[in-house]
């Protein structure tokens, strides 16, 4: 790929458009909630048309096994009694939720939104990082800073054939009204002081849905509705929720929970509402499962995996736990109970009694962690004070599953500020790009 | 065989005014391989808002309801006729998740090393649970308000001391370390002015109650409204509301032979 | 009636206020600040006392400043627009983004005018900026009966702002005839948002063109209660 050739949007312009059109993340930090600037790069990653169509098989195939999974625990259960997946692995992980058993949700579909990360190893090959099936986020970065790169830099987008990433909000949609279950569809947010609050009222904007609180929907005889300021009431069909599973609905989960819907469950299990994306999904995403996703692929779909995972260990196998032992140093382990790049720990950073301290904990609690080979992913070029500098990045692409599963022309680049760190997350001061499919020749 | 009528309430008086007040409650009886349960009626007062009918996941019946306007007081009382035959619980297969530990049985060093000093012999499952539960009884003293319905069985066996859930959550958590599928169950039982906990133990055939606290298997004096993996699954009532008040709970409940 | 939640109407009301409100005060503000090129010995006292705005300023020089530009004094104009920019962002879906995008402008341009000596030129992007955003709600927004309800607290601010700060009568009568034409769209809906004793009372005083300055009090009393509607914020979690 020739950077050079590449007309590069105007940053200044665009970041200052995205200041203006609110483009923010919070963050909380000693207690207090700030807003955030995403810090946008303007070089775009660009992705080849061939490129793009492996991976989109790929991820496809992916998605549509990782949602078999889920519908299979949560039923019968046949993986397990088939022997691909022990069951302490399913039923151990913090995201499978027992009171989502025997739930089938509309149409069959769990995860509707799903946000795959990979990354390019330094000989092309794309390895998929993690799978994100509860609620990612992200996709409104990409999305509004497109439609201001075009405003800014039009003539990028006139010298090469760039597929429209715009169609997302009717991805979206479409995907929404597939799962409703007759009534209105809502974008349920915590509120304001959420990290991804831009994104919850970006996406009520931009597909017509409504963006509600908790205290705007009740349920009654196992329907959801919205509360109108008259006292009116309008019948929900679909709920993109975007709080986490275990402040869904205090009737079920979490008692202390003040963000919830009470009994949205039941109106869930009743098959009156959709939920998006369904609850107990973090069983699919866990860090522990991912290591069978291949074996999935195959089982469910009798097919052989497009995209490859990185080479990971399971501490829980002797024969994993003897390897991971023993290359400690070159391994990076993370805790499967944590998300957003925390708990991910890399051993050639470690001191001695780091080291024999993590042996330690990995021999005690084998479980709770997996170690992978540390992928020397590409670097892409950066703009820092007017000069390109070399930064590790992801990608994250939205995969949406409705009538079929389609992934979305586009994605969430994320890139590290801090040479040679490989922590791109926009809560550690990660920045992004746009990333760029290109349409075949 | 027995043939038992019995009713069971609970009252809840706030300290002020409450409103915005949803309920689950899981205190209706349901019919399995054990207890036939007929006409159960349950009463709710007051009279405010919706009241409604779902299921949970582990199958019991849920009386679900929303209160908006203010009240002061809240009770629900259940009552109906049982027919109880003195044998297991359903038979049928148990949901694998029934084998795992949860945040309240999960073991720590005191219950690892109980369960070391006190593995049992036998070999068939029920023999084997029902061991444990003899152990635990001579290790456990019952004393009430030492622990609460968030204790786990790890103080619980800390203390050596608490209530029929710490005993039931202990055993629970001695089962699944020999990884056998068992749930906890909420119930009203012939002796007790309350409610009553107990556990049921899955052999891969049918379930069988054991009460841990009483050290024996549970007879035709016993009346199941609910279970879960634990007391958290299924509590028999769980509400929220608007307000800043407190509560003051009573409960009562009557079991007579017909 | 669209759907609105119970959430969003306070916000949009109040979102007209809180525009109006910072619009209006540049406004009088400037006035203050050209009677003040001369070296005349403007009253800001008065002022302050017209708006109902305690006098915490040690001279008209931190009056200025403080007045304008600080943040942390809950009356000053951009502690205003701040809430108007607040209102605006749990409002996007509502508004649509370019309408935040012009609150956000405003409040972008007002804080770089801080420290100038040319103030009315300086701040002429801010004014801009709020003609934008009306222009901007008016053609962008979709759900007409929010619309209305920003406009409802343009109108009722407005009304306010004039009486407050001695408009002339027949001004003020405008924008009272105005308030109540935006009011009566309301009344027979069953928003239940108008308080209808204070809107007989409002009606009869443009009605009969009372004495506005001898009733000052009164009236002012009569527009704060006109609608029912309490601000409150979401609360953080």
């Amino acid at each position: 790929m020739n950077y050079m050739n590449t007309p590069v949007a105007d940053a200044k312009a665009v970041n200052e458009l995205l200041a203006r059109y609110g483009v923010k993340f919070g963050i909380y930090k000693n207690g207090t909630f700030n807003e955030q600037l995403f810090p946008f790069d303007a070089i775009p990653r660009i992705i080849s048309a061939e490129d793009f169509s492996a991976m989109e098989k790929g991820l496809v195939q992916r998605v549509d096994a990782l949602n078999l999974f889920l519908k299979d625990i949560y039923s019968d259960g046949k993986i397990i009694k088939d022997g691909i997946i022990p069951e302490v692995f399913v039923y151990i992980s913090k995201g499978y939720l027992a009171p989502c058993a025997e739930i089938t949700p509309p149409k069959g579909i769990y995860s509707h939104i799903s946000g795959i990360d990979l990354v390019q190893a330094q000989d092309g090959t794309w390895y998929i990082l993690e799978d994100n099936l509860r609620i990612p986020s992200g996709a409104s970065y990409p999305l509004i800073a497109r439609e201001l790169c075009r405003m800014a830099s039009p003539g990028a987008f006139e010298n090469n054939r760039i597929a429209d990433n715009r169609n997302y909000a009717s991805l979206l949609r479409s995907t929404m009204d597939h799962v409703n279950c007759g009534g209105i569809n809502v974008i349920l947010t915590p509120g304001r002081y959420n990290a991804a609050y831009f994104e919850h009222s970006y996406f009520a904007e931009k597909t017509g849905a409504i963006l509600v609180q908790n205290s705007d929907l009740f349920v009654e005889n196992n329907i959801l509705y919205m509360k109108d300021y008259q006292g009116g009431k309008t019948r929900v069909g679909a709920v993109y929720r975007r709080i986490s599973d275990e402040y869904l609905d205090p009737m079920t989960f979490l008692p202390e929970s003040l963000i919830g819907v009470p009994h949205i469950m039941d109106a869930y299990r009743a098959g009156n509402v959709a939920i998006i994306n369904a609850p107990g999904n973090g069983v699919a995403d866990d860090k522990g499962i991912y290591y069978f996703v291949p074996k999935m692929i195959k089982y469910y779909l009798g097919e052989e995996p497009v995209l490859k995972n990185a080479p990971t260990y399971l501490p829980f196998y002797e024969e994993d736990r003897k390897y991971v032992l023993d290359n400690l140093e070159k391994l990076v382990i993370k805790d499967v109970s944590e998300a957003g790049g925390y708990g991910v720990v890399f051993g050639r950073d470690m001191t001695k009694e780091q080291l024999s301290d993590w042996r330690r904990l990995i021999t005690e609690q084998s479980r709770r962690f997996i170690a992978q080979e540390i992928i020397d992913f590409i670097d892409l070029d950066v703009m820092e004070n007017d000069r390109t500098v070399l930064r590790k990045a992801d990608l994250r692409a939205f995969v949406l599953s409705g009538e079929k599963t389609q992934v979305w022309a586009s994605g969430l680049t994320r890139f590290s500020r801090k040479a040679n760190s490989f922590v791109v997350n926009s809560s550690q001061g990660g920045g992004f790009k746009d990333t760029w499919v290109l349409l075949p020749e | 065989m027995k043939r038992l009528r019995f009713e069971y309430e609970t009252k809840l008086e706030f300290s002020q005014c409450v409103t915005g007040h949803s309920f689950t409650l899981r205190c209706t009886p349901f019919s399995d391989g054990r207890q036939t349960i007929s006409e159960p009626v349950c009463e709710i007062s007051p009279k405010l808002g919706e009241v409604w009918r779902s299921r949970d996941s582990f199958g019991n019946i849920l009386i679900c309801g929303r209160m908006d306007e203010p009240h002061k007081d809240f009770s629900f009382k259940v009552s109906g006729e049982a027919q109880i035959v003195n044998s297991c619980g359903g038979s049928g297969a148990a949901a694998a998740f029934y084998g795992f530990q949860t945040p309240l049985t999960f073991p720590g060093e005191k219950i690892l090393s109980f369960y070391e000093r006190n593995k049992p012999s036998a070999a068939d499952v029920l023999s084997r649970a029902e061991e444990l539960s003899a152990s635990l009884y001579e290790h456990m003293t019952y004393i009430r308000g030492v622990t609460g319905t968030e204790t786990t069985a790890e103080q619980a066996m800390e203390m050596h001391s608490g209530v029929c859930q710490d005993y039931a959550h202990i055993l629970l958590s001695l089962l699944r370390i020999e990884g056998i599928r068992c749930r906890y169950v909420s119930g009203l039982a012939f002796e007790f002015g309350e409610t009553h906990a107990w556990v049921e133990v899955h052999d891969g055939v049918r379930w069988t109650g054991i009460d841990p606290t009483h050290n024996r298997l549970i007879g035709d004096r016993y009346i199941k409204l609910c279970h879960g993996r634990d007391y958290a699954d299924c509590p028999i009532e769980r509400g929220i509301y608007i307000g800043n008040a407190g509560s003051i709970q009573t409960v009562s409940s009557r079991i007579t032979e017909i | 009636m669209g759907a609105i939640t119970g959430i969003n109407i306070n916000n949009l009301f109040w979102l007209g206020r809180y525009v109006e409100k910072v619009f209006t005060t540049l406004n009088s503000f400037f006035k203050y600040a050209d009677r003040f090129i001369e070296g005349g010995q403007a009253a800001y006292e008065k002022y302050l006392a017209d708006i109902n705005v305690p006098d915490i300023y040690e001279n008209s020089e931190d009056f200025f400043k403080r007045y304008v530009f600080d943040l942390s004094d809950p009356n000053s104009i951009i502690s205003n627009l701040d809430r108007a920019l607040g209102n605006g962002i749990v409002l996007r879906e509502e508004i649509k983004t370019p309408s935040l995008s012009y609150l956000q402008m405003a409040m972008d341009r007002f804080k770089a005018c801080e420290g100038t000596t040319k103030i009315r030129y300086d701040m002429l992007p801010v004014r801009d900026a709020i003609y934008a955003f009306w222009g901007s709600v008016d053609s962008n927004m979709t759900n007409m009966d929010a619309l209305r309800i920003i406009h409802l607290g343009k109108s009722v601010e407005r009304a306010d702002m004039y009486l407050r700060l001695g408009y002339p009568s027949e001004e003020v009568f405008t924008q009272l005839d105005n308030l109540i034409k935006h009011v009566s769209e309301f009344v027979d809906s069953d928003a239940g948002i108008v308080n209808s004793v204070t809107f007989e009372a409002l009606k009869y005083v443009a009605d009969s063109r009372i004495d506005l300055i001898g009733n000052r009090s009164l009236v002012l009393e009569n527009i704060e209660n006109l609608i029912e509607v309490n601000f409150f914020e979401a609360a953080a979690v």
